[in-house]
């Protein structure tokens, strides 16, 4: 559903990013991992448009520039790492805002914004005051936001998160990581997770793609890409390998 | 903190029924002692061409050339004043954004006493606007550039080029003052203290064109601002074009303050306390809290008007006295209140 081809991008001489290709299908969960500075955020900026790079971004088939704004957002829909907001809104008017794009009634508006809530585990928050809530909180209110933006997607949607699990507490952050799967596995959508904690790439995604320098050093399935010599080579730290059920493994 | 929001329907029927008696009672006060009915069938007369009202000729005149003008004056120029303050908050995203606190009205103050002055007395119904136009939006640009960032507008910078941009027009114009006929002068003067005394039929209709057209855009595009106060990497995310939007809005902006100057002079602080007032009630979504601002701005401005033409009666005091007496210790409490998260 989405792939991109000899992708450039470069501020004063430094180059950021130099992808040859990358594609990513439906149904598919991927992690995106690297070092900090790496160039994941800047892939994100790249695929949406908010950099202006060399190359060609093909989403469903069809340049990305040649999508009309307004469709391409109900077809792709970005989380962000944190958010400010300086005006009064609660929880459920923030979520609500992911209709922007959308042809939707009143009702039928409220009808989305409380089932992205239920999903994301913050419908209590309805009519709490956002600026009120912890950061992790206020991630998954934005995600909330998001799955509403692409819940009248006609295309399977394309979700990227960046680092939609470093605010949360480790039950919050596998429920994100169950529902990211749940996504991509049952209603076919795309998701792009930009993540640190490598054995949540090894147990939840379905592929990685990991980046140096802005350069994709490898991708592909997460255990084979995750070799304990590659983590070296990328992070400059050796992990100890733990064996698991069912031939999975963990890095410790 | 649970919050607890009026929905726009159920507040907008007593608030328009508010304004109206506002309406009814400007028209039937003043200096000279005119009977409550008789005056309001004047106004009846006038608009259906019939001839009811018991009131002597001059005393009609009173009605038609400087009561209503002026309370009709009162109300457009608040409401514009105010849903410019709520998009200018809404396209800094910054709440304490306001026409005369950023300097914009200063920017525009200072193009009409240019025009006021340099330019032929013949040509100013039409060179004071476009000059307090012009200034305008030359100011809205520059506070915009200087004050921008990632997260937002910078409180810091935004206040700081107020503050210049308010001393530089401020020198100008005394530099104007002195160059001044007396005519000019007092007109300058009226200019910088806010009135809406000179109130006539002609800025009444300029006032209601620009209040119509700009309305009519910030309502259709009231989602483009709530998209924006997430920032402007989300509001692209959602599918708005957002340089051209925030042109237009700038553009827009700039044409109200500039008109609204240009008739009534730096009315100050409408901008910054009505759309606060409103989001406590409504919450700070734009599909309500601008034509709610619109009309909770005019009618206050009309009270604070009739306050001003009344308080010292016969003789009367510039409403934007009135208005900085009492938004000034608003803004105040509210940077009191913020105050943390300027630090």
């Amino acid at each position: 559903m989405l792939s991109l081809s000899n992708l450039s991008y470069s501020v004063s001489e430094r180059q950021l990013l130099e992808i040859n290709r990358l594609a990513t299908k439906e149904r598919e969960l991927v992690a995106l991992l690297g070092a900090n500075g790496a160039g994941k955020s800047t892939l994100f900026k790249a695929i949406t448009g908010e950099i202006t790079c060399s190359g060609d971004i093909k989403f469903h088939n069809k340049s990305i520039q040649k999508w009309k704004p307004i469709t391409l957002a109900k077809h792709l829909g970005v989380l962000p790492q944190a958010s400010q907001l300086s005006f009064p809104f609660t929880g459920g008017e923030v979520v609500s805002l992911g209709l922007i794009p959308l042809t939707a009634s009143k009702a039928e508006g409220r009808l989305l914004a409380r089932k992205a809530m239920e999903e994301t585990d913050t419908l209590h928050f309805f009519d709490r005051v956002y600026s009120e809530l912890s950061g992790g909180e206020r991630q998954r209110i934005h995600l909330a936001r998001v799955l509403v933006q692409l819940s009248q997607a006609e295309k399977a949607p394309l979700l990227l998160l960046d680092e939609p699990t470093s605010a949360q507490d480790l039950g919050q952050q596998h429920q994100i990581l169950n529902l990211s799967k749940t996504l991509c596995h049952e209603r076919g959508w795309g998701v792009v997770a930009i993540i640190h904690d490598l054995n949540h790439a090894l147990r939840y995604c379905d592929s990685v793609w990991l980046l140096q320098d802005g350069k994709v050093v490898d991708s592909g399935r997460p255990s084979d890409v995750l070799s304990v010599n590659q983590v070296d080579r990328v992070w400059g730290y050796k992990p100890d390998v733990v064996e698991l059920d069912e031939g999975r493994t963990a890095l410790v | 903190m649970m919050m607890k929001r009026w929905s726009g329907e159920v507040l907008t029927p007593p608030l328009v029924i508010g304004v109206m008696l506002l309406v009814a009672l400007s028209i039937t006060t003043g200096p000279m002692d005119l009977p409550i009915l008789p005056s309001l069938i004047t106004v009846w007369d006038g608009m259906w061409g019939s001839a009811h009202s018991s009131l002597q000729q001059y005393e009609q005149v009173v009605i038609w050339d400087l009561r209503l003008p002026r309370t009709l004056l009162a109300l457009m120029v608040g409401a514009l004043l105010a849903q410019c303050g709520a998009v200018m908050q809404g396209i800094f995203r910054n709440p304490l954004a306001d026409p005369g606190i950023i300097g914009v009205a200063s920017g525009a103050a200072l193009g009409a006493a240019i025009a006021i002055v340099l330019l032929p007395v013949a040509v100013q119904g039409v060179s004071v606007p476009i000059a307090a136009f012009s200034g305008g939006l030359l100011t809205t640009l520059v506070v915009y550039g200087l004050s921008r960032s990632e997260s937002g507008t910078s409180v810091v910078v935004l206040l700081l080029a107020g503050v210049a941009i308010a001393a530089f027009s401020g020198a100008i114009i005394g530099l104007l003052t002195y160059l001044a006929s007396d005519k000019a002068l007092r007109d300058l003067s009226l200019w910088q203290m806010g009135s809406l005394a000179a109130a006539s039929g002609k800025d009444v209709a300029l006032a209601a064109l620009t209040l119509m057209v700009v309305s009519v855009f910030f309502q259709r595009k009231a989602n483009v601002l709530n998209a924006l106060l997430l920032g402007e990497s989300e509001a692209r995310h959602l599918g708005i074009e957002v340089e051209k939007l925030k042109k237009q809005f700038i553009v827009l902006t700039a044409v109200c303050v500039g008109i609204a100057v240009s008739v009534s002079g730096i009315i100050g602080f409408v901008g910054l306390v009505v759309p606060h007032l409103v989001r406590m009630l409504v919450g700070p979504d734009h599909r309500v809290l601008l034509p709610l601002s619109a009309l909770i701005g005019g009618g206050l401005l009309l009270l604070a008007d009739m306050g001003a033409r009344t308080w010292m009666s016969p003789s009367e005091m510039p409403v934007g006295l009135v208005t900085a007496g009492l938004g000034a210790p608003f803004f105040m409490v509210l940077l009191f209140q913020r105050r943390k998260s300027f630090m």
